[in-house]
């Protein structure tokens, strides 16, 4: 019975070409989508799984609060001393360790690198995350001072051989200079980890370097910290004791204004990606239902040409279950062979799709076979969903009619395919949707005045040398024509403002306490003018004020306006104490944006320090190539050991919305996947509906009827559909989108255009879909038809 | 072997009811070779539906082989008319998609019988229909004679007691209209029950007996 079930199958699918085509490439295109989203979602709940202690590791973080008790400040980092007084205060921690990113210069022997991916930390580091070891004793390998632990990747690097305990590597940090001996080396560390590093030095070899006092400052959050609790410990129970914790050992009352808070080391990674994995998913299963939609559509507007068969079998002894039976059995088939496509593309894809995504899937997951277990029952049960209804359909006829020949289109199953071409095009039209207006914030967000000129400024790094020889560089470097102006600064946007301390206001005879985060950038003189920001009261810096190095601030309009001001002039002269300074107002700078422009702007102090950590040069437009080979000739001057590595500020803006791209990416290459299964499905239903009209627009041209007559007849209909198609999908896109607005601080109004465009979009695919049909058959000889029929 | 008793079949639309037949009153017999008649739209067609157990009688009792049709659920009367029942049809109806010996293998298969078994019934039929040569042939290779032949040769395959025809030989031409008349006649002769719908007095005359129809009444 199976053969004859596969021969007919088969002979179907092989005699219906055109059919066949688009039912499989459909499913094709929609298995293709949902396998990839499947290898995305597992990727991402694989992550980080390598740790034995996966559920038992929580990251400590750090909030600051607002007097009202809203939190102002989210840290993921927290004080170097914390990690130390937890374990102190709370037996229950296992263990904890601190991690600490810095930038280092190694050399081993005439041989330099900068390594970015080097931390410091404790020596339970090894305790609570697995690490594999390759050479070492992870018990006390980073216990002592100048121990260091790299990886494989590292060793085979520096030293290019494969022993290396007790090597020794040279290493640069803030002009100090000193040396490490390996200790352990680690298997490199896999992608799938969010801790990713190469180097770790000991967290006492940091200590020696920054100084006892340093490691106990609590304005010093540079520290990530983790402890590990026992398996199967209520987190709970310590986290109601955080607040004490705080009280104790900053003072009392603190928990008013900074937290502590635990975060579960598991939800790091997948906190980020619940969301975009729920949406990817949602997305991929859509253009699938789309795909399946065309399968039923296509499989039931062929019934004429199956009935007969049907028909014939059921005279012939077959059940109602059999036939059912038989059905599934092809669509699953058809399914199945589509899957099997599906997965070859997918390894065309996913190159394509880890560059969209910055992901790092891959084909080999498929040889989970857990994982390809899952898939193939899926991609059974697909070809159950999308045959049940056709085989429910067609078992129910009734032979003898189909066989004397009284089978007409009946409308229950016309209006039941008008349906599903109206539910493939609503869900195309709210991918289109989707996309304008994701289009449009993203345009307003990069168009946005920022208050400040981001074009052709240059971020450099600063060096020892260069902080302690800053107006000597500065010279140096406006000597080049090309070169506009230089400045320093401890932070330039777009960035976070990390940085706040206690200020109070002399305002009404008496100083006041401000009671807002006042966060502060130490910035040159050159700041304001070289990001040409605009002060709009009193003035900049300026270089004959001695003063004005220590006993000056200017603050944003923001933060004057919170200050109770209600011009800017007004605060011109007053006197402000912040952290331990103390001094006057001299100026107010138009507000600009610091962070994100999805944020909203927060009240700033500028004030000067003696050296920059960040060095920044407004550049002309000209030349940019021979500017950027002059700086690197003179940084390698200044600084012979570091290598050169420069952004542009425009770029940085642009890449922080490479979330927002990313989706909109997404929505570009989901709607037109869908739309192009739907046009898949559509072209077949056109191709079935007008082949069925044939003798019917014969019969009109006979009496009389225009070629264009005969169009506007043949597209009313699908137009119709998808025009009923929009009016479905504006609501549920409208909504979407205007909850995906609340993540802006600053945001555009959904404009009505949009839909109205994204309408005549849908509507232009679909008729030009149809025409393909409908121009062939209404210019065809009416003749032809006539006596074909 | 068939009892009709007061058989009528109507349509209900909107209230309104069309009568196909009406108060039908039949008794065949086994070995019958009974010939249907009548103007189109008679319910020649329908009266053959409901005895093959294809169509459902609207009002009145059927009963084959003292069996109550009329009482039965959908699969028993599957199992009842794949076992005594063969089809043949004006237009043929084999499956376009399958070979002439796919086509008479099918009703095997509804009937589960082992493979050695069907490949015996089959190579049998083929022989003593003179087809072997033709049997990797899809039905559109052949004329509609050679169809028709398939269609009969498919509907005794399961040795069925009762044949119904509905205008076996309306699509053919005289000379092959002929050949199909005496292969029912031959096997009628060898005892399996016939019952033609036809619109020939000649093919009539194959026949032992003659129904006429008349706007779903049986004419006296």
């Amino acid at each position: 019975m199976l053969k004859n079930y596969l021969k007919i199958a088969f002979r179907n699918i092989i005699r219906y070409k055109v059919f066949s085509v688009i039912n499989i490439l459909g499913l094709t295109l929609g298995l293709t989508c949902f396998i990839v989203a499947l290898l995305w979602d597992s990727y991402h709940i694989e992550f980080d799984r390598q740790n034995v202690n996966y559920s038992q590791i929580y990251r400590v973080n750090r909030l600051f609060l607002d007097p009202d008790g809203s939190v102002n400040l989210h840290l993921n980092q927290n004080a170097p001393q914390v990690g130390p007084l937890l374990k102190n205060d709370f037996p229950d921690i296992i263990n904890s360790t601190r991690i600490k990113y810095q930038q280092q210069i190694m050399s081993v022997g005439e041989k330099h690198f900068t390594e970015n991916k080097f931390v410091y930390a404790d020596n339970a580091i090894s305790n609570i995350f697995t690490f594999d070891w390759l050479e070492g004793n992870p018990k006390t390998a980073l216990t002592s001072p100048n121990s260091l632990v790299i990886t494989e990747e590292i060793a085979k690097k520096y030293f290019n051989k494969d022993n290396v305990l007790g090597e020794t590597i040279n290493c640069e940090t803030n002009s100090v200079e000193y040396s490490y001996k390996v200790t352990g080396v680690i298997k490199t560390i896999p992608t799938t980890s969010t801790l990713q590093f190469n180097f770790i030095g000991s967290m006492s070899t940091w200590e020696n370097l920054v100084g006892l006092e340093k490691m106990q400052d609590w304005s010093n959050n540079d520290y990530i910290t983790f402890i590990l609790l026992p398996q199967g410990y209520d987190y709970n129970r310590l986290k109601s004791q955080l607040d004490w914790c705080i009280n104790k050992n900053i003072g009392p009352d603190s928990d008013k204004w900074t937290k502590l808070e635990l975060e579960k080391f598991s939800d790091i990674h997948m906190g980020n990606f619940r969301e975009p994995m729920f949406y990817i998913t949602l997305v991929a299963f859509l253009i699938l239902l789309v795909a399946c939609f065309n399968f039923i559509n296509i499989s039931t507007a062929r019934s004429a040409t199956r009935a007969k068969e049907i028909g014939i079998r059921k005279v012939v002894g077959a059940l109602k279950t059999q036939i059912i039976k038989q059905l599934l059995f092809e669509s699953v088939l058809t399914t199945l062979i589509s899957y099997f496509v599906a997965l070859f593309l997918v390894a065309f894809i996913i190159p394509g799709f880890n560059e969209l995504l910055s992901a790092d899937i891959s084909i080999n997951q498929l040889a989970d076979f857990k994982l390809i277990s899952i898939l193939t029952i899926i991609a059974v049960i697909i070809g159950i969903f999308a045959g049940i209804l056709p085989s429910f359909f067609f078992a129910s006829f009734k032979p003898y009619k189909i066989l004397s020949g009284a089978l007409a289109g009946s409308g229950r199953k016309a209006s039941f395919r008008k349906t599903l071409v109206v539910a493939q095009f609503t869900i195309s039209s709210i991918f289109i949707v989707c996309i304008g207006i994701i289009s449009s914030q993203l345009d307003f967000m990069l168009n946005k005045k920022l208050g400040f000129n981001k074009n052709g400024i240059l971020i450099l790094p600063s060096s020892n040398f260069i902080q302690n020889n800053f107006e000597a560089v500065k010279q140096q470097l406006l000597q080049n024509p090309n070169i506009i102006s230089v400045t320093g600064a401890s932070r330039v946007p777009p960035d976070q403002l990390n940085d706040a301390g206690g200020a109070s206001v002399f305002i009404n005879n008496e100083f006041k306490n401000i009671e807002f985060r006042l966060p502060y950038i130490e910035v040159d003189r050159d700041y304001i003018p070289t990001f040409e920001m605009k002060i709009i009261a009193g003035r900049n810096f300026l270089q004959q004020f001695q003063t004005d190095l220590s006993e000056s601030f200017i603050l944003n309009e923001t933060a004057v306006k919170k200050m109770g001001f209600k011009y800017a002039d007004e605060a011109i002269n007053i006197p402000l104490r912040y952290n331990n300074r103390s001094g006057i107002i001299i100026g107010v700078v138009k507000d600009f944006h610091f962070e994100a422009v999805n944020r909203k702007i927060s009240p700033i102090v500028m004030l000067q320090s003696p050296s920059y950590k960040i060095i920044a040069a407004r550049i002309n437009g000209k030349n940019i190539q021979s500017t950027l080979t002059f700086l690197q000739t003179k940084w390698a001057e200044y600084n012979p050991n570091h290598s050169f590595h420069c952004s542009f500020v425009d770029y940085m803006f642009e890449r922080q919305y490479s979330g927002e791209m990313r989706i909109r990416e997404i929505f570009t290459y989901s709607s037109l996947l869908a739309i192009l299964i739907a046009c898949l499905g559509l072209f077949g239903l056109a191709a079935h509906l007008i082949q069925q009209r044939t003798k019917d627009i014969g019969i009109r041209k006979v009496l009389g009827a225009s070629v264009p007559a005969i169009l506007y007849m043949l597209s009313k209909d699908f137009a119709k559909w998808v025009i009923l198609a929009n009016i479905i999908a504006w609501p549920i896109a409208w909504y979407v989108m205007k909850i995906w607005l609340q993540n802006f601080a600053y945001r555009i109004d959904i404009s009505w255009w949009i839909f109205v465009l994204s309408g005549g979009i849908a509507l232009a695919i679909a008729l030009i879909t149809v025409s393909f049909q409908s121009i062939k058959a209404a210019i065809a000889n009416p003749i032809k038809a006539l006596r074909y029929e | 072997m068939i009892k009709l008793n007061n058989i009528s079949k109507y349509y209900e639309n909107k209230f309104i009811k069309t009568f196909v037949l009406r108060n039908i009153n039949l008794e065949i017999n086994e070995g019958e070779f009974i010939s249907v008649m009548g103007p189109s739209g008679a319910g020649k067609s329908t009266l053959l539906y409901i005895i093959g157990m294809l169509d459902t009688a609207s009002e009145g009792e059927y009963y084959f082989y003292d069996e109550p049709v009329h009482k039965m659920k959908e699969k028993k009367l599957t199992e009842l008319h794949k076992s005594h029942i063969g089809f043949v049809f004006q237009q043929y109806h084999l499956i376009d998609e399958l070979t002439v010996l796919e086509n008479l293998e099918t009703p095997l298969l509804y009937q589960k019988i082992k493979t050695s078994e069907r490949k015996g019934m089959v190579a049998d039929l083929l022989d003593r229909f003179n087809m072997v040569a033709k049997k990797d042939l899809f039905p559109n290779q052949l004329s509609g004679g050679q169809q028709q032949l398939v269609a009969i040769a498919r509907a005794i395959i399961t040795k069925p007691k009762l044949i119904l025809a509905d205008e076996p030989t309306g699509n053919l031409h005289s000379g092959q209209g002929k050949e199909i008349m005496e292969l029912l006649k031959k096997l009628n002769d060898e005892g399996t029950t016939i019952i033609q719908v036809t619109h020939s007095e000649e093919n009539a005359k194959y026949g032992n007996k003659i129904i006429k129809l008349n706007d779903g009444w049986i004419e006296k």
